[in-house]
């Protein structure tokens, strides 16, 4: 089994992790986890005219590295092996192409990320994957 | 000024003016952070403070040359035509030629404010036109604009990306709204005064039409391209407890 758990650094995500380490805990085969962290695209029309796409993956995957970092301490801490992905683009979009390609089994996700609009809303990326996805999504406050 | 600032166009004006500006100054502040990147540490805040610094300038300069140049004959004209163009490109979506830029990221400070100054030049000229056609000589709206695009030079893009992010149809708005201003500034040009004059519903008419117009190309042109791409960055596995902090990929 595995699951995938999109992660931005917010606290909503790092409860998705803990949630997803309980869920590993009760299963009797222990499930893969995948983290995955997309990054918007900075390199709009003029961006790319003025600066190399060396440097702009630079820069993303630093950023995207530096998202994941709480949540990896979090597994790194369980002691659970997993795998991670940075990818840029939009982010519903990003998470359901990864779901598909790993095969995952199920997505658990946080309710929504830091300077959400409201609190009690979701996520504007939550609610797209929740409309899109046709695997089992778990969100998690 | 008090004057002015009860009136509703006013506000209205000040209202497209700063959505302009919002929308065409994003990419200036991930320019000069993206130029800066390769600099020694001590050299990066200095490059990121002169590339401010020179954008602003340039900025202030080209605001006042273009409220000199439009007001030549048929330079509103050519500037409503440009302007134009502006809206249709903002709509469009990202083509993902990704890696055409080929210039590097420099490794010295003065590459690195000379690629932050020629971006500055290129990219002030979208949102300098944009300003000057919604202020519509106003040299107050002008300065208002001005003032209000320095800390979005100097501020991230992020907060526009995420707006655009949530709700899409910004852009369609802002691309409208382009399309409205310079079908303004189409019937404000002096040659064509004589007969906008008589048909007074130009007023309006031509500038609604010029936005209808930047939505129909924008949309049309768009579907041609594929819509928003992925692009992978990295990939990584850990065994049970053993990545370090700090590690790359």
């Amino acid at each position: 089994m595995k699951i995938l758990i999109p992660v931005d650094g917010s606290q909503h995500s790092l409860n998705a992790v803990r949630y997803a380490i309980e869920l590993a805990a009760s299963l009797s085969v222990s499930p893969q986890l995948l983290l995955l962290n997309v990054q918007r695209n900075v390199a709009t029309g003029n961006v790319k005219l003025f600066i190399d796409a060396g440097t702009i993956d630079d820069y993303e995957r630093e950023q995207g590295m530096l998202s994941l970092q709480p949540a990896r301490q979090v597994l790194d801490a369980a002691g659970l092996p997993y795998q991670y992905h940075l990818s840029v683009g939009q982010p519903a979009e990003a998470i359901i192409r990864y779901a598909a390609e790993q095969r995952v089994s199920g997505i658990v996700i946080g309710a929504h990320g830091e300077g959400g609009l409201g609190k009690r809303l979701l996520g504007s990326v939550v609610a797209q994957v929740l409309e899109t996805s046709e695997l089992p999504v778990t969100v998690v406050r | 000024m008090l004057e002015m600032m009860q009136t509703s166009q006013f506000w209205v004006d000040v209202f497209k003016i700063i959505l302009i500006d919002l929308l065409l100054s994003g990419d200036n502040a991930v320019v000069i952070a993206l130029a800066c990147r390769n600099l020694p540490e001590a050299q990066r805040k200095k490059g990121i403070l002169y590339g401010v610094g020179g954008a602003i300038g340039l900025r202030v300069v080209l605001t006042v040359f273009a409220v000199g140049l439009l007001a030549l004959p048929y330079l509103k004209l050519i500037g409503a035509f440009l302007l134009m163009w502006v809206a249709i490109k903002l709509i469009l979506p990202e083509d993902e030629g990704h890696g055409e830029g080929s210039i590097k990221a420099e490794a010295h400070l003065w590459g690195a404010i000379k690629t932050i100054i020629i971006a500055d030049f290129v990219m002030s000229l979208d949102n300098v036109l944009g300003v000057a056609a919604a202020a519509k000589g106003n040299v107050w709206l002008l300065v208002f604009g001005l003032l209000i695009s320095i800390p979005m030079i100097a501020w991230s893009s992020q907060l526009v990306l995420k707006l655009i992010d949530r709700y899409p149809a910004i852009i369609y708005a802002g691309g409208a709204l382009l399309g409205y201003v310079a079908g303004e500034m189409l019937v404000g040009e002096q040659s064509l005064k004589y007969w906008i004059v008589s048909q007074h519903y130009l007023h309006w008419l031509v500038p609604v039409v010029c936005a209808a117009l930047v939505l129909l190309v924008g949309s049309w042109l768009g579907r041609r391209r594929a819509a928003s791409v992925v692009r992978d960055l990295a990939d990584g596995v850990v065994a049970s407890g053993v990545s370090k902090k700090g590690e790359g990929n």
